[in-house]
């Protein structure tokens, strides 16, 4: 049976957010929008999401600031995060490794599919 | 001699007097900081006995005073209240017994006057304020204040009934019997003196006493805590102090400090450094008289002492001058002036020995004239010698500067030139390092010829750090070897240079090798530009990645028809669109690794790997595709076990998978059916690679560019085919970063083969700041 998930996506590009957004609105699950660190934060607090689809460079927090702040209040298997970046350098890599990331996806390399995809693979363990 | 004999003496003299003067000195340091010690100590103790003497009389007078009558608060003052009348009047009966007392009063909490008594001074004094603030916090058993312009020394106790504070008694003395201590310099001589000082709430130092030096200055003069002055650490340690210091006039001085627990208060006792050394001084003056009669004493001495022995030698010289010019119009030396005794002896010798050279002079004469015209014959023989020797001396000396005119000119020619340059011998020796070489490398020409150009000289890799040397190249191969890429000179300071250019053979008639030419230059700004152009692309290819994210997704969304049905044709176009941005993402992913590898930001990390599996995989991800373009892969893998080597899988399978994809997009549509062959071979100490193709081929014009970056020959342009012309120039960075090699075999319209190697023993780890995205 699917489950209805909820998903936070931290996404300072407003197309990205918004595709993002719809995509997972048509898989029939709930979603919050933030547009920076400190909102994701925020975000968190709020709606309770069972996944983050994290951004890492955005303005004032960046997502690795965020998710360092995260972690201190929530495991791994507590609040899974999907890094999505366009930033795929080896460092970034292993900093998410480093903060628990379920997974680091570089954004152009996959498709909406692929992303949704990894976000059922992972809440469905 | 009699100044050495002077030397002594005063040498002796200072010598025996040092340590005595010394030893002195110390004693008399010690002997004096006793004495101000002590002093200071009795002092002390005097003014202790004072205070202590003030309190009894206060204590008296509190404990014989019945005080109840004096309710604080209730407004009496010391001329109204009817209690503060009966206790002015036992105040004046206290006063009298105890004729130091100056005056009593009692304040209340608020400073009120509860009741006074003086004598005739102290009425007049009674108005001022000071009085009135005799119950300041914090409250003090012993204080000084100034009360209508002149110092008092002030006993307080609080007074109760029960546990209710009924206000403050306190007994005025004037200062003067304090003062009578502090001034009493007996034992100090004439520049000791006293002094005596308060706290301040701020930390500073308030004198209680004026200062022998300075009678006219006000007694509360303050000194500023930050002050180095002994007063101060008087103030400041409980411990007595004996050191030297300056005082308030600047003079230094010996100073014991001492500390009075019972009033707060420092004590100084100090007497003129100038005071302890003035035997010194004396003992000193007198020395130096001596000493100086002495050496004028001694002076005069050996002047005339000198004068009776020199005189008589010197006469006697000048008429040896005289002989030797041949001049004999002198008088006997007898006769001269204080020749007397031994002196006397002396001349009669000396006139004997005059006449006896007087005789022989006049025989040599005649003979040394004969002499001299015989002389004159020969020398003029070998004057015409000379000119003749001379003549072909010239001859040779023009050839000689042709061929230095010759050389000067190589010389000048290599020493201008603008890039660095050295020669080399057969035996790698430096012979010839021109002024750039000089400043490029930091070392001399001097230091540098003679020398192993491999002891000074060090190319190595910018990225690896491995030493490159190429030159040695030169000497085997006999053909001229360009640098490497990415070579820095360590310089003579290990400061590094980025360089770049040749070393070439220079070969005898026989075509051996027997010397080498290595001209390079700094490329440091073209590095630099290289770097920033890199830097460029990775920060622009990063920032196309959103916009081509949001067309992939937005684009993907319409195709898959999540936002509605589409027809066939729309569906065609949006595909257009899709594979337009995915060549687009590819474009950049592919800049990005060029700029990663360019910059050696790239990390290799080497694990064992296999080689047959890499390309196993490869080709069974190319298959689909390649059998819907009727095109077959094969991999003839080799019979013997291939064993695994230290690479990094994932760059070399892009490698491979490169290689594979080229392969089949160009023998696809050529008209003679599309095989891929691959092929493994171990060799005895590399693995190496080909992938064999039928395809276009590559134009013989266009072989020699097939590794540069975006390069696509022209058959292939043509074909119409996707390509950026970026993964061949990977290929090459990856395999060589590898430590592997590269290349292939064309012939156009028949097909290519590319063969990669990659040495047994394995790549070296690499650690940059980033991997390769997936190509």
């Amino acid at each position: 049976m699917k489950k209805s998930y909820k998903i936070l996506i931290v996404e300072d590009d407003i197309k990205l957010q918004k595709v993002l957004n719809d995509k997972i609105v048509r898989e029939g699950w709930k979603v919050a929008v933030a547009v920076d660190g400190e909102e994701g934060i925020r975000r968190i607090e709020e709606s309770r999401p069972d996944l983050v689809l994290l951004d890492i460079r955005m303005p004032r927090m960046n997502g690795f600031e965020m998710l360092e702040a995260v972690r201190k209040k929530y495991g791994r298997k507590e609040l899974p995060v999907v890094v999505l970046t366009n930033y795929g350098e080896a460092d970034n890599v292993s900093r998410a490794v480093e903060l628990q990331a379920e997974a680091f996806m570089v954004k152009s390399d996959h498709s909406l599919d692929e992303v949704v995809g990894k976000i059922n693979n992972i809440l469905s363990k | 001699m009699i100044y050495f004999f002077i030397a002594l003496v005063i040498f002796s003299m200072v010598a025996m007097i040092g340590p005595m003067v010394y030893f002195e000195y110390h004693n008399t340091i010690e002997r004096s900081a006793n004495e101000v010690s002590v002093i200071s100590l009795i002092q002390k103790e005097r003014i202790s006995d004072l205070l202590v003497k003030y309190t009894d009389y206060l204590t008296d007078v509190r404990d014989d005073i019945n005080f109840a009558g004096l309710a604080p608060g209730a407004g009496q003052t010391a001329a109204s209240g009817e209690a503060g009348e009966e206790i002015n009047r036992e105040f004046e009966h206290y006063l009298a017994r105890f004729w130091q007392m100056h005056g009593l009063v009692v304040t209340a909490a608020d400073g009120a006057l509860l009741a006074a008594a003086g004598d005739a001074d102290f009425k007049n004094e009674l108005l001022d304020p000071a009085l009135a603030q005799l119950r300041r916090q914090p409250f003090k058993k012993i204080s000084v204040i100034d009360v209508a312009g002149r110092s008092r020394l002030i006993t307080s106790m609080e007074i109760k009934s029960g546990e209710q504070v009924l206000g403050v008694l306190s007994a005025i003395f004037k200062i003067d019997e304090l003062e009578n201590i502090v001034h009493d310099y007996t034992g100090l001589g004439e520049t000791g003196e006293t002094l005596l000082a308060y706290r301040l709430p701020n930390g500073a130092a308030q004198y209680l006493n004026s200062r022998r030096y300075e009678q006219q200055a006000v007694v509360g003069k303050v000194v500023a805590a930050e002050d180095k002055l002994p007063i101060i650490t008087a103030l400041n340690n409980r411990e007595s102090q004996i050191k030297f210091a300056s005082d308030y006039r600047g003079q230094s001085v010996l100073a014991a400090t001492r500390y009075l627990e019972k009033a707060d208060w420092g004590l100084v006792t100090k007497i003129d450094r100038y005071q302890i050394f003035q035997p010194f001084y004396q003992i000193a003056y007198v020395i130096a008289i001596v000493l100086f009669l002495l050496v004028i004493g001694g002076g005069l001495l050996s002047y005339f002492l000198s004068r009776t022995f020199t005189i008589p030698l010197y006469r006697l010289i000048k008429i040896a001058e005289k002989i030797k010019k041949n001049e004999f119009d002198f008088t006997s030396a007898v006769n001269l002036p204080l020749m007397s005794g031994e002196f006397g002896l002396m001349a009669e010798t000396f006139d004997e020995m005059v006449a006896a050279i007087k005789q022989s002079r006049s025989g040599i004469e005649s003979k040394i004239n004969e002499q001299t015209q015989e002389i004159i014959t020969k020398q003029q023989e070998m004057e015409s010698q000379k000119t003749a020797i001379l003549n072909v001396l010239e001859d040779v000396e023009e050839e000689k500067t042709s061929a230095q005119i010759e050389r000067d000119k190589n010389q000048l020619i290599l020493q201008s030139i603008g890039d660095a340059v050295f020669a080399l011998d057969a035996n790698r020796r430096i012979i010839l390092f021109n002024q750039v070489a000089v400043n490029l490398t930091g070392y001399s020409a001097s230091e540098a010829i003679g020398k192993r150009y491999d002891d000074i000289i060090k190319f190595i890799d910018e990225r690896g750090g491995a030493v490159i040397d190429f030159i040695e190249t030169v000497y085997t191969a006999g053909q001229v070897v360009k640098m490497p890429d990415q070579i820095v000179l360590i310089r003579k300071d290990k400061t590094r240079i980025p360089v770049d250019d040749s070393a070439a053979p220079v070969k005898n008639a026989a075509g051996e090798v027997t010397g080498c030419v290595v001209v390079f230059r700094d490329v440091s700004r073209e590095r630099e530009v290289d770097r920033m152009k890199s830097e460029f692309i990775s920060v622009t290819s990063h920032h196309l990645r959103t916009p081509l994210t949001a067309i992939r997704w937005y684009i993907e969304e319409l195709y898959n028809g999540e936002l509605g049905k589409i027809n066939a044709e729309q569906k065609d176009y949006l595909s257009q669109v899709i594979e337009s941005n995915w060549r687009m993402i590819k474009l950049v992913n592919d800049l990005l690794n060029i700029s990663r590898l360019e910059t050696g930001r790239l990390t290799i990390s080497p694990e064992p790997t296999s080689v047959v599996e890499l390309i196993e995989r490869t080709v069974k991800e190319h298959l689909p595709l390649a059998k819907a373009k009727n095109c077959g892969i094969v991999f003839a893998k080799p019979q013997k076990t291939v064993p695994k080597i230290s690479i990094d899988g994932t760059l070399i399978g892009q490698v491979i998978d490169n290689l594979v994809s080229n392969a089949v997009k160009y023998s696809t549509g050529v008209g003679r059916g599309c095989s891929v062959a691959i092929k493994l071979e171990v060799s005895q100490t590399d693995i190496i690679v080909s992938v064999k193709d039928q395809g276009v081929g590559i134009p013989k014009k266009d072989q020699h560019r097939v590794f540069e970056r975006f390069f696509r020959a022209d058959n292939v342009v043509r074909m119409e085919t996707e390509g950026t012309g970026l993964g061949l120039y990977i290929a090459k960075m990856v395999v060589e970063a590898s430590a592997g090699r590269i290349w292939f075999e064309s012939d156009e319209k028949k097909g290519s083969t590319f063969y990669f190697s990659l040495p047994l023993v394995g790549s070296k780890f690499h650690q940059g700041e980033t991997r390769l995205t997936k190509i």
